[in-house]
């Protein structure tokens, strides 16, 4: 299978040597010859912008379009546990911290993970209420089932920006046993 | 360096669109378009201690409000309770949930508080009706596992009767308390001889309001006791959440004041379209009978019609008064006050029942409706929008037609009260101590033939009870006093049927009032209630 990352993909080349300090991945070059693989400052920011941005709007009661989706969605994952205010909370609490996570770079095996499980949240009101997304399930998705869909972008970003630096250093860990070489710090 | 620049600058940014979606809220709330009144008071932001300036707010808000009370010292779990007489109970509540046609609302809908994006609604579903009608059949059983639970929690039904204590149809009445008390509450009568403020603290009221189970949806929840002769009104999203046993009989005979000596004019048969002739021919008047025919003829009305906007599988004639208002009674059946808005904020109410109308200065919960013809014109359209004329139907319920169904109203008596004399007093020899006492505690320690006097026991005025005093919840403001005659046959009790029997309504008054009777005394009252 052909290894060769593209000049967007921070994916790690398996075959791309480690450096002996905590290198970072835009400078990893490829022994093929290829453009060094970029970090993408941009698309993470953007989506911490986003992620704080729709999570801060939900602390306020009737900011947020999405407030009665999520609403729903938080309160039946509980089971009802959850008055409605609260569950917006709490999701507006997770949605920040994803979104600072992304802005600051910090914690990123924590913020990958809580992003993963916000990101298989934004999917349950599928499950949990169809009628709501699909005139016609499933390929005529009403406005809100437009934006769930949507979030496979989200999840290709996400999963671009955060896998490299959240579990890059396992990945770098694991080639440099296959080769024979000293783990990187 | 290169770091700790994209750091600064990150946290700038995060600071600009912090305090800048909340300066937005603070302009957007009070607008038209926002669920949240100008009032809101977030429970982090302490009150001002400024006095709030009359050039400050919007012209068309009311005067300017006192300053909220100052918490209390001590393990308050709940906030302070608001100051007897002010205007400002925002303490402690929080906006509307933001839902939409379907959805589930919380239980506990005293909680919250909002205005709605408009007065009025439109009879489109936020779906196709073949997905509405899944979505309900999903949503139904868990709803109805969540109501029961939560009914079982405020309530011990045990189903255990007052021994030899029926309604006047034979029907078995229900003992009580039930009304579940809070841990560290030993007695129903222990619960009376607490401060309202400790009450209210320790969150220990058992008599907060009942919401309806689905209020986005409301309208009315049939008994299945009813709904097993008319299945046609099975409802797709939720059922009664009430136990049979705890509501009025059905169904319940008939009394005429023009025909005492018939006793019940039906003999135990529901008055139906196709049976009113029958049994009404050369009883009533002409105009007696069409009024009778309208009271029994369905309307469609919202959420029981024709249309896509129903709640029923099969389309739906209507509604009709008698639907409810079984033979001129009530079958228990639950609706939501049609006198606010935004929905949420309608007062979940129980049939009442229109024996005795008759002598009734005022009609409705909350609207003060002062003629029975007047009445019957507002109640075609129950949910009093007009927006949903053009989907169901314009009213057809004109003033002539109202008048005669007055007629009939007017006509529907009590049931008989055998122990009561011609001034409505226990006639000794009739009576049993117990009853006698709780004749003397009525009229006495007690104090309520104070709202409950003359031959209705009722004083037809609205009284402001202030219950939010023994919770943090919406006030629900003045309510009209409930007529006692017959008052055995008509549970659940208080507007939305909060206290299942006799015995809940007697330690609600013995609380709420502060009148510190013993459980002795409490029973003495039911006793004698059974009377009237």
């Amino acid at each position: 299978m052909d290894q060769t990352p593209t000049s967007q993909s921070t994916a790690v080349d398996p075959a791309t040597p480690s450096g002996p300090e905590k290198q970072p991945l835009q400078n990893a070059a490829t022994s093929s010859g290829d453009p060094p693989m970029q970090d993408p400052v941009l698309l993470r920011l953007a989506l911490g912008y986003v992620y704080f941005h729709f999570g801060f709007l939900k602390f306020f009661p009737d900011l947020s379009p999405a407030e009665w989706l999520a609403e729903q969605t938080v309160m039946k994952l509980l089971h009802q546990g959850l008055n409605p205010e609260h569950s917006l909370h709490l999701l507006a609490v997770f949605e920040c911290a994803i979104g600072l996570g992304l802005i600051f770079k910090v914690f990123p095996r924590i913020i990958s993970v809580m992003f993963f499980l916000h990101m298989a949240g934004t999917y349950l009101p599928a499950i949990y209420m169809p009628e709501m997304l699909f005139k016609i399930a499933p390929f005529a998705p009403t406005l809100e089932g437009q934006y769930i869909i949507k979030n496979f972008v989200f999840l290709a970003a996400g999963w671009t920006v955060l896998v490299p630096h959240a579990f890059g250093n396992a990945q770098r860990r694991r080639t440099s046993r296959e080769t024979s070489q000293p783990p990187p710090p | 360096m290169k770091e700790s620049l994209a750091r600064l600058l990150g946290t700038v940014f995060v600071i600009i669109l912090s305090v800048g979606i909340t300066l937005t809220y603070e302009r957007y709330k009070g607008t038209g378009l926002s669920r949240v009144p100008e009032k809101h008071l977030p429970r982090e932001v302490p009150p001002s201690k400024e006095p709030i300036r009359s050039e400050d707010r919007n012209s068309a808000a009311p005067a300017p409000v006192p300053d909220p009370p100052a918490p209390t010292a001590g393990p308050a779990e709940s906030p302070p309770a608001p100051a007897s007489g002010g205007s400002d109970h925002l303490e402690g509540l929080t906006i509307y949930p933001m839902v939409t046609k379907g959805m589930r609302t919380p239980f506990d809908l005293w909680h919250y508080y909002g205005r709605g994006v408009s007065s009025f609604t439109s009879p489109d579903l936020p779906m196709r009706f073949e997905q509405w009608l899944d979505f309900h059949k999903r949503q139904k059983p868990e709803l109805m596992k969540d109501v029961t639970a939560y009914m079982n929690g405020r309530y011990h039904f045990t189903g255990e009767a007052i021994p030899g204590a029926v309604m006047s149809g034979g029907k078995a009445i229900m003992k009580g308390p039930v009304a579940t008390l809070a841990p560290g509450v030993a007695t129903h009568e222990g619960l009376a001889q607490l401060s309202p403020e400790e009450i209210r603290t320790k969150d220990l009221f058992p008599y907060k309001p009942l919401a309806h189970p689905i209020q986005t949806v409301a309208h009315m929840v049939f008994p299945q006791s009813w709904i097993k002769v008319h299945p046609d009104h099975e409802r797709i999203d939720v059922d009664m959440d009430i136990p049979e046993a705890y509501l009025p009989e059905f169904p319940p005979p008939m009394f005429l004041t023009t025909h005492k000596e018939l006793g019940d004019v039906t003999n135990g048969r529901e008055v139906t379209l196709d049976n009113y002739y029958e049994i009404f021919d050369g009883l009533l008047t002409p105009e007696q009978m069409e009024g009778l025919k309208e009271l029994l003829r369905p309307s469609a009305t919202t959420w029981f019609n024709h249309t896509n906007h129903r709640i029923t599988e099969k389309p739906s004639k209507g509604v009709a008064c008698f639907d409810c208002h079984v033979n001129g009674h009530s079958n228990g059946a639950f609706e939501l006050g049609p006198d606010s808005r935004p929905n949420m904020a309608r007062l979940r109410v129980d049939t009442p029942t229109m024996r005795g109308n008759y002598n009734l200065m005022q009609l409705s919960s909350k609207r003060s409706i002062r003629s029975m013809d007047h009445f019957a014109e507002v109640e075609e359209y129950f949910d009093g929008d007009p927006g949903m004329q053009q989907a169901i139907g314009p009213r057809a319920v004109k003033r002539e037609v109202t008048n005669r169904m007055g007629d009939l109203n007017s006509i529907l008596d009590y049931p008989p009260a055998p122990k009561l004399n011609p001034l409505l007093r226990l006639i000794p020899g009739k009576a049993t101590e117990a009853e006698l006492r709780g004749e003397a505690l009525f009229h006495g320690k007690a104090g309520c033939v104070q709202c409950h006097s003359g031959p209705a026991f009722v004083d037809d005025y609205m009284h402001d009870l202030q219950v939010e005093r023994f919770y943090v919840g919406r006030p629900e403001g003045p309510i009209k006093t409930f007529p006692l005659r017959g008052i055995k046959d008509s549970p659940p009790y208080l507007h939305d049927g909060r206290c299942p029997t006799l015995h809940d309504v007697v330690n609600f008054f013995n609380v709420v009032l502060e009148l510190k009777l013993t459980q002795a005394e409490e029973n003495d009252l039911v006793s004698y209630l059974l009377c009237l």
